[in-house]
């Protein structure tokens, strides 16, 4: 079934019509039409490799090859199927049929108001602009579309000799309200034509005009024209030439203007608003073709450049320039030298436009304004702008106050997409992740600009989630076919709480066999068969950890995994990386080398989402200074946006109640610990960090933590602690991993630890009652030696050596140690030799 | 209760329970101010206006600046010894909150300052009397918090422990409050040192301030110590942003 499934041959529809290649933010995209919906959509390389090659002449097989090649990963059978089932949802496959959606519902108009709104004029736009294209046919023809060129250049070169006096014409006219009127007028039917010379080359080059129609904002009013399919029309030249038609038709309907204007005599009343005119008409033709979004200019330079939301991506780039510079984010590495340039070309460029054109309100506001009011001219655009940006700035500010205090989601729904995709790695097409590296992921942006009808007579670059509605662009697959969210098992699967010791080695038995490296394991606990903990993906997968801080290497080449639930031992002396690997797996710091893995997400750079499921304890003084307890976690809690009563049930929590108002400095050194616990804990975290939570605590308060993380982890929270008392590390861990001068010594259950060691059972017989010698001559001693006021007897046999030694003293003065795991540590870590005489 | 509101609160509450910093944000200068104003009673400063025109502002400048270098830089040392900086980056509150927090208490505290010796000032007996654009004050007190705070920040973060804070803070401070005229009057300084103190922001706050409330120049003048500050706040808050460490664990 598998080789004839590979084996196939599907086709793509031929009537598909390719589209170019472009560039946004840093990801190339493809576009793709399809003639039958009108539906444009946009492949990322890997769709757009593997589509290409759909031709009915390779098998899947054979691309996979291709594939492999290309991209360096293979493409499964479960992907290769969720493709084509996709192309044929789609109805892009040769033989499907079109999708039973059918064609894209209508846009959203926004309600036309008096204030904004608009209207369609023309019943069948494309009609007419059929008939306007046979009509203007002979237009089309070189010869007369070169004599066209040159008189729009005549004109803007004359108007630009005679600038001066054109200039103080338009002054004049500007003082005579009923002229300048006139003027206006027919400034605007230039406008209206404007946006048909837009849709007639577009038209010319097989595109299509959907829509003519009129709009009006704050009383000005406007015609508009909406071209399909811009990017469709073949080479850059065509699309740049149909952005910059506008300009010219702009200055071709000055041309009968000019000559009248030269020849009327100087003194002639019409010469003036004629003078307006030429001179408004022109400035307005060539400030269009300035690279400002939304003006012509801009979609000219981005269809020369191939790269659509210049704009937003030149914005988004330069914001993470400018975090970078201050060694903030993830810097620029992303965006190759090309884009850099353009990118970085484009914010210069538009920062030194905005600059002239402040420069320009300002100039034009000081010949308008009286002369005592000239201070007001240079000054007011500068303060506008700043108001306008405060008040934007305010208002975010606003929003993000106002999100951060709203209750969060829960935190696997709220922002991990379900972490990057699996087939997205393996296979290459998954929810199309080009348009990911968008500052505003592709959906949001998609809804925000669907409101917003195209401004363009040009294209839909200004708006391409517009065009999504009325079947534009459309990622493929994205937001169609959601990859599941990772189970998560930490919470809603909790084991059942550990009834022995015995039953913790049978735990791990059962648990899915990692290679360890440095593992210890000893094959006796095999015997183990409970199955009632769902064996799930590890918490946390450490792979190859290595950390150096300058010449010293805090970890060297660590790998272990801590699963769902567990609790976790990181024993280990002083100086040997313990702290370091926490704050590596807890995200705090970076590893210089290999990888880790929380939740299936990698840790660095922080992520909130992530830490919102994890909760670190590091020291017992990490609190708000001169602050009660209860102050204390009230704040933390608000920086978690959680409320008051979760700071004071994770006051009772940890039994600090009654200390809710003593401030956190004069708590004695077991509450601080407590305190900071509760810290840790006071968000609900999956997953707990504690660094030797227990030090400085007296034994009863130490015995009421311990029941507090029995309690935790018998909720199924996973919790990885380091200490320094082993019998608390014996009592409490699940595992246990020993870490000695940055290396993992050893990893497993305490049990096994201590089994695998083999170490001897020492035997404490009073030193009054028997010697040495004799000892020695029992079967099955090891060794004997005088330590104090007790004769030490070693064998790994004590139970022959006791009943030997009862027939020589007296039973009851025999004390018998066995092994602990501090004999095991002590042994693992190097600084025991001297124990094991 | 928002992140920033909690933080505000918390900042405030540390604030006002720490007695040391309290006499030497308020007390401090006052005694400075009172002693200032008795020994330069009734005098006038040499072709220019009342003693008590230059010490009020002088006096106010060297305060808020100090109160806020001092508050910042020990919060954000001991913050970071306490591991509470790594705390705040484990939640998702952005740093910016944090500091939006201290920035309205450094603002508050400066207010606070103003009123309290700008009141003491105009008492009959030292006789100040607000005659310029005294409200041009404030974006100047605005400007000066934020360039302190700003300084504070970097302070904070290349110190590690208390006395280091105190050094570095008192090296920067005390030398600056001389040079810049806030306890005598810069007028009587010798040209080339007023021209030296140019590089020095506690010079802008305490000229504007002077300008404002002492009423020695007019508008124009403070819009240029503005300005002054205004660098002095981006320089600042630059060296902030590449000093700051959120551990001392490197």
């Amino acid at each position: 079934m598998a080789g004839t499934f590979l084996d196939a041959r599907p086709r793509m529809r031929a009537d598909l019509v390719p589209g170019p290649s472009l560039v946004r933010g840093t990801a190339r995209i493809h576009l793709l039409k399809d003639p039958r919906t009108g539906r444009r959509l946009e492949l990322g390389p890997k769709e757009h490799f593997l589509v290409t090659r759909l031709d009915g002449t390779r098998s899947l097989t054979e691309i996979g090859r291709d594939y492999a090649g290309a991209f360096g990963a293979r493409l499964g059978e479960a992907q290769w199927s969720r493709l084509l089932r996709l192309l044929a949802a789609r109805g892009l496959l040769d033989g499907t049929p079109l999708p039973a959606a059918g064609p894209v519902a209508a846009p959203e108009r926004p309600p036309g108001g008096i204030l904004a709104g608009r209207t369609r004029m023309v019943a069948d736009a494309p009609a007419l602009m059929d008939r306007l294209h046979r009509a203007t046919a002979p237009a089309r023809r070189p010869v007369v579309l070169a004599a066209l060129v040159a008189l729009a250049a005549a004109v803007l070169i004359a108007v630009a000799v005679q600038a001066g006096p054109l200039r103080r014409q338009t002054a004049e006219t500007a003082g005579q309200p009923v002229l300048l009127f006139a003027v206006g007028c027919v400034l605007w039917c230039s406008l209206a034509l404007h946006e048909f010379a837009h849709g007639l080359f577009a038209r010319a080059w097989g595109g299509r005009v959907e829509e003519i129609g009129l709009r009006w904002i704050l009383g000005a009013t406007y015609l508009y024209c909406v071209v399909e399919d811009v990017q469709f029309l073949g080479s850059r030249a065509r699309k740049v030439a149909t952005a910059c038609a506008g300009s010219f038709a702009n200055l071709l309907f000055l041309v009968p203007f000019y000559p009248v204007w030269a020849l009327l005599p100087s003194g002639a009343q019409a010469r003036a608003p004629l003078g307006a005119l030429l001179f408004l008409g022109t400035v307005c033709a060539v400030a269009n073709l300035l690279p400002l979004p939304p003006l012509d200019g801009y979609k000219a330079l981005g269809h020369a450049l191939g790269v659509t939301h210049l704009s937003h991506s030149s914005r988004t780039f330069t914001a993470l320039a400018a975090r970078a510079l201050l060694r903030r984010g993830p810097g620029i590495g992303a965006y190759g030298g090309r884009l850099r340039l353009v990118y970085g070309g484009f914010a210069l460029l538009t920062a030194v436009q905005s600059a002239a054109l402040l420069a320009l309100c300002g100039a034009a506001l000081r010949v308008a304004l009286p002369d005592d009011l000239a201070v007001l001219a240079w000054s007011l655009p500068p303060a506008l702008l700043v108001a306008v940006l405060l008040l934007w700035g305010l208002g975010r500010l606003g929003r993000s106050l106002r999100d951060h205090h709203r209750p969060r989601p829960d935190p696997a729904e709220a922002e991990d997409e379900p972490a990057p995709d699996a087939v997205g790695r393996t296979g290459g097409f998954g929810p199309r992740t080009a348009g990911a590296d968008d500052e505003q992921g592709p959906r949001t942006a998609r809804t925000r600009h669907q409101t917003r009808p195209r401004t363009a007579g040009g294209d839909g670059e200004a708006a391409p989630p517009a065009a999504e509605a009325r079947g534009g662009a459309v990622p493929l697959a994205a937001g169609h076919e959601p990859e599941p969210a990772p189970p998560r098992v930490g919470r809603t699967a909790a084991p059942p709480e550990r009834p022995s010791g015995h039953a913790a080695s049978a735990d791990a038995a059962t648990a899915p066999h990692h290679p360890w490296k440095g593992e210890m394991s000893t094959p006796d606990s095999t015997t183990g068969t409970r199955t009632e903990r769902p064996v799930t993906a590890p918490a946390i997968v450490l792979d190859g950890v290595t950390k150096r801080y300058g010449e010293l290497i805090a970890l060297d080449g660590v790998s272990l995994d801590v699963r769902h639930g567990e609790f976790f031992g990181i024993l280990g002396p002083n100086g040997a990386g313990k702290t370091t690997l926490v704050e590596i797996v807890a995200g705090m710091r970076e590893a210089d080398s290999g990888s880790v893995s929380v939740f299936g997400q990698s840790p660095w750079p922080r992520r909130t989402a992530l830490l919102a499921r994890i909760g670190v304890q590091t020291q017992a003084s990490a609190f708000f200074a001169r602050l009660t307890a209860g102050e204390h976690l009230r704040t933390v809690a608000a920086l978690y946006g959680m409320d008051s009563a979760t700071a004071r049930t994770a006051l009772e929590g940890v039994g600090l109640a009654e200390k809710e108002n003593a401030r956190v400095d004069h708590l004695s050194g077991g509450q601080r610990q407590r305190l900071a616990v509760a810290t840790a804990l006071l968000h609900e975290p999956e997953l707990i960090f504690l660094d030797e939570p227990t030090a400085a605590l007296d034994p009863e308060a130490r015995h009421e933590l311990w029941d507090l993380l029995r309690a935790l982890r018998a909720r199924g929270r996973t919790i990885v602690y380091t200490t320094h008392y082993l019998d608390e590390a014996e009592t409490l861990c699940d595992r246990v991993a020993i870490i000695s001068g940055g290396r993992v010594a050893a990893l497993d259950t305490p049990r096994n630890l201590i089994r695998s060691l083999a170490a001897p059972a020492r035997l404490l017989v009073p030193a009054d009652r028997m010697a040495r010698e004799s000892a020695l001559a029992l079967d099955g001693v090891d060794r004997a030696a005088v330590e104090g006021d007790d004769l030490v007897i070693e064998t790994t046999a004590p139970n022959r050596v006791l009943v030997a030694l009862g027939d020589l003293v007296d039973i009851g003065s025999v004390t018998v140690r066995t092994p602990s795991l501090e004999d095991a540590y002590l042994t693992l870590t190097g600084t025991g030799s001297e124990h094991h005489r | 209760m928002s992140a920033y509101s909690a933080l505000t609160r918390a900042t405030y509450a540390a604030s006002v329970r720490d007695k040391t910093t309290l006499f030497f944000t308020f007390a401090f200068p006052l005694a400075f101010l009172v002693m200032f104003g008795l020994i330069f009673h009734g005098q006038h400063v040499e072709g220019g206006l009342a003693s008590i025109n230059y010490i009020a502002p002088g006096v106010l400048s060297w305060g808020v600046g100090n109160a806020a270098v001092f508050s910042v830089g020990f919060a954000l040392m001991q913050w970071r010894r306490d591991d509470l900086l790594r705390l705040v980056w484990r939640t998702p509150t952005p740093l910016r909150t944090l500091l939006a927090s201290r920035w309205t208490i450094a603002l508050a505290v400066a207010g606070a300052q103003t009123l309290l010796f700008i009141s003491v000032a105009l008492l009959p007996f030292f006789g100040l009397r607000l005659d310029g654009p005294w409200w041009a004050a404030l974006p100047l007190l605005v400007l000066g918090v934020t360039a302190f705070l700003a300084l504070g920040l970097v302070v904070g973060s290349l110190a590690d422990t208390p006395e280091a804070v105190a050094a570095i803070a008192n090296l920067l401070m005390v030398p600056m409050a001389f040079l810049s005229g806030s306890f005598f009057p810069d007028d009587l300084m010798p040209g080339w040192l007023r021209t030296a103190a140019k590089v020095l922001p506690l010079h802008y706050l305490n000229e504007g301030l002077t300008d404002a409330m002492g009423g020695r120049g007019d508008l124009g003048d403070i819009a240029l110590d503005c300005a002054g500050l205004t660098v002095f706040v981006l320089l600042f808050g630059l060296a902030a942003t590449r000093t700051f460490r959120w551990s001392n664990r490197t």
